[in-house]
């Protein structure tokens, strides 16, 4: 009898504990992306007071718009560069310094202090390096070489885009594989080092295996990164030259909360959440082949 | 053992890795050094060539213009005012649920973490407009409200609620039952016992909740709408132009400069905190 209350009292206390964020996940995250998807099908404008269902027509107007298919590309080719550059690299960076030396920790810190600051911050000081008459073109010139148009050349505007932000985060890419190499034991890698395995194959017969499954969630987690880069676009490059550089993220702010076609936006933001999770799923779903082949 | 040839050869393959590493460190430092360099520059020496790296003389009349030219200290007051109450704010609402989806048994409790945790899968960009539209139907557009109230309670307190989940799973539960045996109901267990064992997690949280929000730019720049005494500094920097929008580039790194000086004085002294928090947070999920 006195058992039945306890447990009751803990399950009030529980509900009651979770309760305010589990609030706040229905109101600031759940409620808004079943209003992405419903808006999605209206014409919506709230300084207009517009709210016409309209069905598919956002849709439509998306597929013969060859605007969106470019920022689709841009956006795709800003993730391919993106999200391989970061995970090798930072894998490279872990390994490289992965010891208890002076010079890695100094290395480590290093490596990782853009992380801390803010994308914005970071923009803004990259924005005046890559000026034409900026300090990187000054370097070139003194070596002899002729200045590259880094924010106004269609090609290299999203080459540096992908730069800036590559450099912000290899130090987050490097500090989740330190972690991960930490549970690797050394044993293992020594035990092949013994069997007269070279560096290069331990670390692909052993190490690589093992790490496999923090791989494959740095590169879930960095894939979704890709899609959060609003103050790096909105910065650098205002999205273009032209469009160059416009990423859906940065579309959906200027269609919804420039122009104020909230139900376009809405359709597009659709479109990206769905591009999102097929990822996410293919991802989970390369994972079991992936880590059972290595391991 | 290895031989002394092999051991050598290591080394001096080491030597080269850690050449090549100190100039991409460099190349990642750099930038810092020219912004703090450009800062002290009237504004017609920026583009001078060849760059001067320290500037003859130090020019400082930039960071009193920039105070002059904008509220920027009533910018910086907004971002750590707007900082403390969210680290407040989330550590209290993630604490608790964090807490509570570790320790305590509730029917359901297996389906919430799960469901919280698909916030972490879904970037801010794609709910930007409809979080709009929320917030302008509460009256809080042009207020400070949404940066304090959407981080505590929405996406962003759930890696807080995760990572103190993941924390107080880590504590044994004989020393809980110590304090009922005690005579401490759960919010006593939860108050007097494991909210003291988790300093070191919510201190970890506090931080690494600081820097999220110090860092914010979309939702400032939405939320607040445009007026100017509402800004917080990340939005701030971008301020100082002509009527054109062309940069003042040495304003634009005298405020950078101070924006992230307090960030990189906290990095400095909680490196090794920031890093484990990231790592734990960030690999788990």
């Amino acid at each position: 009898m006195k058992l039945m209350t306890l447990r009751q009292r803990e399950a009030i206390a529980g509900v009651l504990f979770v309760s305010p964020q589990l609030l706040g996940f229905f109101v600031f995250v759940l409620g808004p992306l079943v209003a992405v998807l419903t808006f999605g099908l209206f014409r919506w404008n709230i300084i207009f007071g517009e709210l016409d269902f309209i069905g598919l027509s956002n849709y439509r107007q998306m597929l013969g718009d060859p605007e969106v298919w470019e920022v689709a590309v841009t956006t795709v080719l800003f993730g391919s560069g993106f999200v391989p550059l970061t995970v090798l690299g930072g894998l490279g960076l872990a390994v490289a310094l992965n010891r208890q030396t002076k010079v890695s920790i100094a290395l480590r810190a290093a490596y990782f202090m853009p992380v801390v600051i803010s994308l914005a911050a970071w923009t803004i000081v990259w924005r005046l390096i890559l000026q034409p008459n900026g300090p990187l073109n000054a370097l070139l010139e003194l070596a002899g070489a002729s200045p590259i148009p880094w924010l106004r050349g269609p090609t290299f505007a999203l080459v540096s885009v992908i730069a800036v932000q590559v450099l912000k985060t290899l130090g987050y890419s490097m500090v989740l594989f330190l972690a991960a190499l930490q549970t690797v034991p050394s044993e293992l890698v020594e035990a092949a080092r013994v069997d007269g395995a070279s560096p290069i194959k331990s670390f692909r017969y052993v190490t690589v295996p093992l790490i496999a499954p923090f791989t494959f969630m740095v590169t879930v987690l960095l894939t979704i990164a890709s899609f959060k880069t609003f103050a790096l676009i909105h910065l650098l490059t205002m999205g273009g030259p032209g469009i160059e550089t416009t990423v859906m993220s940065y579309y959906i702010y200027v269609q919804g909360l420039q122009l104020f076609d909230m139900g376009y936006a809405s359709a597009l933001a659709t479109v990206l959440f769905s591009a999102v999770l097929a990822l996410t799923v293919i991802q989970f779903v390369l994972r079991r082949r992936w880590v059972f082949e290595g391991g | 053992m290895r031989s002394p040839l092999t051991a050598n050869r290591l080394s001096t393959g080491r030597i080269a890795l850690v050449v090549i590493l100190s100039i991409g460190g460099l190349i990642l430092l750099l930038p810092l050094v020219w912004m703090v360099s450009s800062s002290l520059k009237p504004e017609f020496d920026i583009f001078v060539f060849p760059p001067e790296i320290i500037p003859e003389p130090l020019f400082w009349d930039n960071y009193r213009e920039i105070f002059v030219r904008a509220p920027l200290a009533r910018q910086y007051f907004n971002s750590i005012y707007i900082g403390v109450l969210n680290v407040a704010g989330t550590v209290a609402v993630s604490a608790m649920a964090g807490y509570s989806l570790a320790k305590l048994r509730f029917p359901g409790r297996f389906l919430v973490l799960p469901l919280l945790l698909c916030a972490l899968l879904l970037p801010t960009e794609v709910i930007i407009v409809p979080l709009y539209a929320l917030m302008s139907r509460f009256g809080w557009i042009g207020t400070h409200l949404p940066l304090i109230v959407e981080p505590v309670f929405g996406a962003p307190a759930v890696v807080g609620t995760f990572l103190m989940r993941q924390f107080f799973l880590s504590i044994p539960t004989e020393i809980e039952d110590a304090g009922r045996v005690d005579g401490l109901g759960t919010l006593g267990v939860f108050l007097r016992v494991a909210l003291p064992l988790a300093r070191p997690a919510l201190a970890t949280l506090a931080l690494l909740t600081f820097l999220a929000s110090w860092n914010a730019f979309l939702e400032p720049l939405v939320f607040t709408a445009g007026n100017k005494e509402l800004l917080t500094l990340p939005v701030a920097l971008d301020q100082y132009t002509d009527v054109d929008g062309t940069p003042f580039y040495a304003l634009q790194m005298a405020s950078t400069t101070l924006s992230i000086l307090p960030v990189l004085m906290v990095f400095l002294l909680a490196q090794r905190q920031i890093i484990e928090g990231i790592a734990r947070s960030g690999l788990k999920g």
